[in-house]
């Protein structure tokens, strides 16, 4: 069986940039499931992103392209077509390719296997299951990648940056999209996705509306969506109905935890993902979670950053295998927090700065959040708008966590 | 009026009204804004990424964006143009794929390699 020193699954953002910084001076395997790697990146051709990580406004392909090129010079070695079925606790991991069932160890196991789209039934989608439905992110693969248009008269359910690119995707070339609904009072994206996806092709968004029927035999038809209360019951007289051949679900992605089970990672119910510290180590000791399939990333510039991260704690275990003791420091998310990314401070093996990322629950404006070092108040910063649709963070240095058993983060009214 | 600045993720809402001739914009956070607001009254100008076809590939487009904003109104004009190009393969990133088009610049370059 070949040895590694650490094998990393998924050749996205998080699982090529966690590579390339590893392969420095260590034996890595990048196992990628699709015959390159990019993953989401290669489809999401429009710009936006690498600002954070690269200082510059790129296209995602371009994105992708950058941490590839470091890639293939690196001694890292590339497995891709390979689908892994099984990783084991002894840190075996099992893949099928063209080559056959292949096994291969190693010392440490990172996971980057991105997230999923929801489904017609995840959310409950009233109506038949007709041709013509599909993810957002489907629509946009079969037409970034392959250059099919899945659709002439086009509906979305759902206002999230991806939704509103579709809208906008699709407007171009020459789909005529009638409409996006959006269940919450607000839009999930960006206001300037909003601004330059639906109001420059004139395309209307109906909040606190969702899709109430599909109808068709084989092939969609028609939809009717329909106007929610607060507790997002259906109101009565407010539906409308549109002649379409096709209804694009942009309603969220659920991290993909395939192998935890077998591991006993413990999962955190907020982020439907593994338990992590500030490594990315999971509370399985020697496996790691990095990029969407830990929690999902507005951009992508923060799961690439915890790929280096990662790979950072990476090296300095298999350095100093021996000396290894773990002091942690919980993170606890406080009134009007959903949930913290990692949820433990690793004191003995982390950079001089430690970032934790985390969403509310509700749009706040004007408060004031406060960091609390075992239960006294250690730091508070003034937020003019915080929105659960936007990740946030905060910067701790790690010499002020000298002592420190607990971190806890609050919002209050300024 | 109202109009929401697209050039950050911040996506200011601007208000603006014009006194005297003199363009007066309120609720920007940075100096960007103003600038954006007295070009998208003159003039609108948005990135453009789109796909081109590619030949003697697997993968059958290409990935294509403009180096630098163009006019809105030739959005759609420029994707029916860009539909009638294929590259051959091999495909460099940021290759020329449009210098020009009714002699505005465009400057559409592909953002991906595509090998053979």
């Amino acid at each position: 069986m070949k040895q590694y020193d650490v094998i990393v699954i998924g050749g996205g953002a998080a699982g090529m940039s966690c590579a390339n910084s590893l392969s420095v001076n260590k034996k890595v395997l990048l196992i990628e499931r699709e015959d390159s790697v990019g993953g989401v990146l290669n489809q999401c051709i429009h710009s936006g992103f690498g600002i954070e990580f690269y200082n510059e406004n790129l296209t995602g392909p371009a994105f992708a392209q950058r941490l590839k090129v470091e890639l293939i010079n690196s001694n890292c070695e590339i497995s891709l077509k390979s689908h892994v079925i099984d990783v084991n606790e002894d840190r075996i991991v099992s893949y099928v390719n063209e080559d056959g069932y292949i096994e291969a160890q190693a010392k440490l196991i990172v996971f980057a296997i991105g997230s999923m789209e929801r489904s017609p039934g995840a959310i409950n989608l009233p109506g038949k299951r007709l041709n013509g439905i599909h993810s957002a992110g489907s629509a946009q693969k079969f037409i970034n990648l392959y250059g099919n248009l899945v659709g002439k008269r086009v509906f979305i359910l759902g206002s999230g940056d991806i939704g509103l690119i579709m809208a906008r995707r699709m407007s171009l070339e020459g789909a005529q999209v009638l409409g996006v609904a959006e269940l919450m009072p607000y839009s999930n994206g960006l206001a300037r996705n909003v601004a330059q996806c639906l109001e420059d092709f004139d395309i209307p968004l109906y909040l606190s509306h969702t899709v109430s029927d599909c109808i068709g035999t084989d092939n969609l038809e028609k939809i009717r969506i329909q106007e929610v209360d607060q507790q997002f019951n259906f109101i009565a007289g407010t539906e409308k109905e549109f002649v379409v051949d096709t209804l694009l679900l942009a309603v969220g992605l659920i991290p993909l935890t395939t192998f935890y089970q077998n591991l006993a990672i413990k999962i955190n119910p907020k982020t439907k993902s593994a338990i992590v510290d500030s490594n990315y180590e999971t509370t399985a000791k020697n496996f790691y979670a990095i990029g969407n399939c830990l929690h999902v990333h507005d951009i992508v510039d923060y799961a690439a950053k915890e790929g280096e991260i990662c790979a950072h704690a990476c090296l300095k275990k298999l350095d100093e295998i021996n000396s290894l003791e773990t002091l942690n420091i919980s993170i606890l998310p406080g009134p009007g927090i959903v949930y913290t990314v990692p949820n433990m401070i690793n004191y003995n093996f982390s950079l001089p700065t430690v970032e934790i990322f985390f969403r509310v629950n509700s749009i706040y404006k004007n408060v004031m959040l406060s960091i609390l070092f075992d239960g006294q108040v250690y730091r508070t910063i003034k937020k003019d708008i915080l929105l659960p649709a936007e990740m946030s963070s905060i910067k701790l240095k790690h010499k002020s966590l000298t002592n420190v058993n607990e971190i806890k983060i609050i919002i209050e009214e300024a | 009026m109202e109009k929401t600045c697209i050039i950050c993720p911040k996506g200011c809402r601007l208000t603006y009204e014009e006194v005297s001739e003199q363009l007066i914009v309120t609720n920007n956070q940075c100096k960007r804004g103003p600038i954006y607001l007295k070009q998208e009254l003159e003039q609108p100008l948005r990135q453009l990424s789109t796909t081109v076809a590619v030949s003697g590939s697997e993968i059958p487009v290409c990935p294509v964006a403009t180096n630098q904003e163009i006019p809105k109104e030739i959005m759609f004009d420029l994707i029916k143009e860009l539909n009638t190009i294929t590259l051959v393969a091999p495909v460099q990133a940021n290759q020329l794929v449009l210098a020009q088009y009714n002699n505005i610049v465009v400057d559409i370059r592909t953002t991906r390699d595509i090998d053979i």
